[in-house]
């Protein structure tokens, strides 16, 4: 029982941890103290926001507009997954459709399928799968690019000193000012009528890397530079080469770190993806909130609401998987994450 | 326990939006018999471009009433963001055809922004622009004119107030800045020519590379997009814009932030507006392709002034998010012939009947005309991005090769052999002449002679 707490701990649902505990537990008072305060706690302030908001939400109107009630917001959410629950119907439907005309054509199903796919709507719930692809694709390069040179700053004073001002420039570079440049290089360079990525994923995937591999960079120069002394002398001492010490001595001592940076990584890329996304006209959730907002439509204020809630989820649940990953490679080093 | 509760009472007390009734398909599916007759030469879906405008309506009604699908065509119609996006998007092959304003293809045609070869098969509306200024610059122009305080002022409105306003706000350190969405563009085209016909000098452009033309400007324009145009206004970036529908209404109806001064059926009627563009690569790659994109486009304009009934369940098809998405009766308001000026001090509103506001097919409306390109050229000319003189014959030659009459004809004529169109709905000439009436300023055009039209002009790039 012990262990499956602990286990919870890792995973973030900390909160149901003394619950696991309880029957075990010498002191189930406190245990049960313990979840009725961790649980009770912020459900207190979700209700109180939200009464705050339904509060506000229906006495207060802005130049007419009337603002969205949490349940309207709820009302809009259903409404997305029911459309996303009848487009399966409707492909299952098409696919038929696709059959019968091959059959009365005498053509190949893949042939009408190449003339006719299957044109759904645009789906909220694809849209966010999509925007997920694109900001692991987008903090991936990112990170991939980051992790090797912030090894080579941490090594050695001199790359760091001749880095460092690059660094300094590009890093408080907003997604906007980039848009516009990648914009206008990847319409040029790609040129092929079906490529592999659509290029409005590659676009805002690439915005995406460019403002998230700084976090990634910063930190694991940082966690490299400060690996502790006697663990390089034991390197020495043993005659490891370059690599080996890298590998077995250098790299180990600064996971944490670099961990760290790619958590702040993966959080800078999805805050970004978002308006990537809404420049590049992405299908993904940036495009959804700039399809509502271009409409102009005072109902689109419910929907926007939505996307924000669904995007602090996501970012809430992708940062929650990063400390997990992070406690599961270094289990003791808890204090540090927090 | 207590949020399920306050869930449960918000539920029963929220507000449900207004819901319209859906409009009937008639066949979505592509017509597989169809392509094969056609000779298709594309086995893929086509790609539509549109901007968040009224004016898709032909690409939207083919697409949604099926008349893509009776040629056999699979048709994906996707919205842009903005004009530019349209233009980029089309010469690289990411769409097949687009709605598109007809500087477009003219100023590619001519090296205005970069060269590319861009076609016109069919026109997608004339008219259908309104300008539109700010309840702080319509205030000082009524306070000059009390005919201006009251609903019904009379149209055409002058511009020249404007030239005192502009000063005035000089005087405060601020710039009188108006808003259009294309530097080759109808919006500018029409909203310089309106301030032109005033006295007042939106500014000149120094040859085809200048993207601002603000040199010796009384009012400031800079380019934004449609969708953007209200709340552009309602932040007081600019005092005034010109764009299409549903946005004047939006600022109206919705907003209450500003006026319609003047709809450019008042400016110029019968001013060619939006075109369906396609690339000249395309069109000579896929002619069986064309033939049958541009049938279906002439009966989605044929259906669209057929009856007034079909232009509301137009607007209940473009309010669908997956096109312009803003509210059914604002959208509805200008295509079914009336617009509002705006909202008096009690609230009501100054709604006039405007039947010549949208015109898809009649007048001619959908024939891609030559003259709507010469006429784009000395707009060009007078504003000063085309930068030196060319002979009258350059004018058509020019045209010619962009508004493919000729396209437009072949499929029209099709289209007559099965009986679904009227001899008279075809013009029999390529261009057309405009007598004075239908210019604010009273200065009639000849495509025959743009190089005598253009020197009528008092304010003209020297």
């Amino acid at each position: 029982m012990q262990r499956f707490a602990s286990a919870l701990d890792i995973c973030g649902f900390g909160w149901f941890a003394p619950l696991a505990r309880l029957p075990s537990s010498p002191d189930r008072m406190h245990e049960l103290r313990q979840f009725t305060l961790r649980v009770g706690l912020p459900m207190i302030a979700i209700s109180t926001l939200l009464f705050a908001w339904h509060v506000v939400a229906t006495s207060v109107q802005v130049g007419g507009m009337i603002l969205p009630t949490p349940a309207l917001v709820w009302d809009k959410g259903v409404e997305q997954v029911r459309e996303w629950r009848e487009d399966g119907v409707a492909r299952t439907a098409h696919t038929a459709l696709v059959a019968k005309t091959a059959a009365d054509q005498g053509m190949t199903v893949n042939e009408v399928k190449q003339f006719m796919p299957f044109q759904g709507k645009r789906l909220f719930v694809n849209q966010i799968w999509l925007s997920l692809e694109t900001v692991f694709l987008g903090v991936g390069v990112g990170v991939l690019i980051a992790i090797p040179l912030g090894i080579l700053c941490g090594l050695s004073g001199t790359v760091f000193t001749m880095a460092n001002p690059l660094i300094q420039l590009f890093k408080p570079v907003s997604p906007l000012a980039w848009f516009p440049v990648v914009y206008m290089i990847i319409n040029k360079a790609v040129t092929s009528q079906d490529p592999l990525l659509p290029k409005s994923l590659v676009i805002a995937a690439i915005v995406v890397a460019l403002c998230s591999l700084w976090p990634a960079l910063v930190n694991t120069a940082n966690g490299v530079a400060n690996v502790d002394k006697d663990h390089r002398n034991v390197a020495r001492v043993l005659n490891l080469g370059w690599f080996r010490t890298v590998w077995s001595i250098v790299l180990p001592s600064a996971m944490p770190a670099i961990f760290t940076g790619i958590r702040v990584s993966l959080g800078v890329g999805w805050m970004v993806l978002i308006a990537a996304e809404m420049m590049a006209v992405s299908p993904g959730i940036g495009g959804f909130v700039w399809d509502w907002y271009q409409s102009s439509n005072d109902i689109a204020l419910a929907y926007l609401v939505l996307a924000v809630i669904v995007i602090g989820s996501i970012g809430f649940f992708l940062d929650r998987l990063c400390i997990t990953i992070q406690l599961l490679l270094s289990r003791g080093a808890i204090a540090q994450v927090r | 326990m207590i949020r399920t509760a306050i869930l449960t009472a918000a539920i029963a007390a929220s507000v449900v939006a207004a819901d319209f009734t859906p409009y009937e398909r008639v066949n979505p599916t592509p017509d597989m018999k169809k392509a094969i007759a056609n000779k298709l030469e594309l086995k893929r879906p086509l790609k539509f471009g549109m901007i968040k405008l009224t004016d898709c309506a032909a690409i939207v009604v083919a697409k949604e009433l099926g008349y893509f699908a009776a040629e056999g065509i699979a048709a994906d119609v996707i919205v842009q963001p903005n004009w530019q996006a349209v233009r980029d998007n089309l010469v690289n092959g990411d769409l097949d055809g687009s709605h598109m304003l007809y500087g477009h293809p003219m100023g590619a045609a001519i090296g205005i922004g970069a060269q590319a070869d861009i076609v016109v098969p069919y026109n997608m509306s004339i008219n259908g622009m309104g300008i539109s200024l700010s309840n702080d610059v319509w205030n000082r122009m009524a306070a000059k004119d009390p005919a201006l305080a009251k609903p019904g002022y009379p149209m055409p409105l002058s511009a020249a107030p404007l030239k005192d306003i502009a000063t005035a706000y000089r005087a405060d350190g601020k710039t009188l800045t108006m808003f259009m969405t294309y530097p080759a563009g109808s919006h500018n085209f029409n909203l310089r020519y309106w301030l032109g016909s005033g006295g007042v000098n939106p500014g000149f452009y120094d040859g085809p590379q200048d993207a601002k033309g603000v040199t010796g400007a009384d009012v400031v324009l800079q380019v934004n997009p449609p969708p953007q145009m209200v709340s552009a206004m309602n932040q007081g970036n600019c005092q005034g814009f010109c764009v299409g529908e549903p946005w004047n209404m939006k600022l109206t109806i919705a907003e209450k932030t500003g006026r319609l001064a003047i709809p450019s059926n008042y400016v110029f009627d019968g001013s060619p507006d939006k075109v369906f563009g396609m690339t000249k690569k395309f069109v000579d790659a896929n002619p069986n392709t064309t033939k049958a994109v541009v049938r279906a486009l002439i009966r989605a304009g044929h259906w669209l002034d057929e009856s007034m009934d079909n232009r509301r369940k137009l607007a209940e098809m473009l309010a669908n998010k997956d096109y312009i998405g803003a509210a059914p009766e604002i959208i509805a308001e200008s295509i079914t012939g009336t617009l509002v000026y705006g909202v008096g001090a009690d609230g009501a509103l100054d709604r006039r009947p405007e039947p010549q506001f949208n015109v898809f097919y009649k007048r001619f409306a959908s024939f891609p005309l030559t003259s709507h390109g010469v006429w784009c050229l000395t707009q060009m000319r007078r504003w000063g991005m085309i930068a030196e003189d060319k002979p009258d014959a350059w004018y058509q030659e020019t045209a010619a090769k962009v508004f493919r009459t000729d396209l437009y004809r072949a499929a029209f004529a099709s289209l007559q052999a099965e009986g679904l169109v009227k001899t008279e709905d075809l013009p029999e000439k390529d261009g057309i002449s405009y007598p004075a009436e239908a210019f604010i300023d009273k200065i009639a055009f000849n495509p025959a002679k743009p190089n005598d039209y253009i020197k009528q002009f008092t304010i003209r790039k020297p």
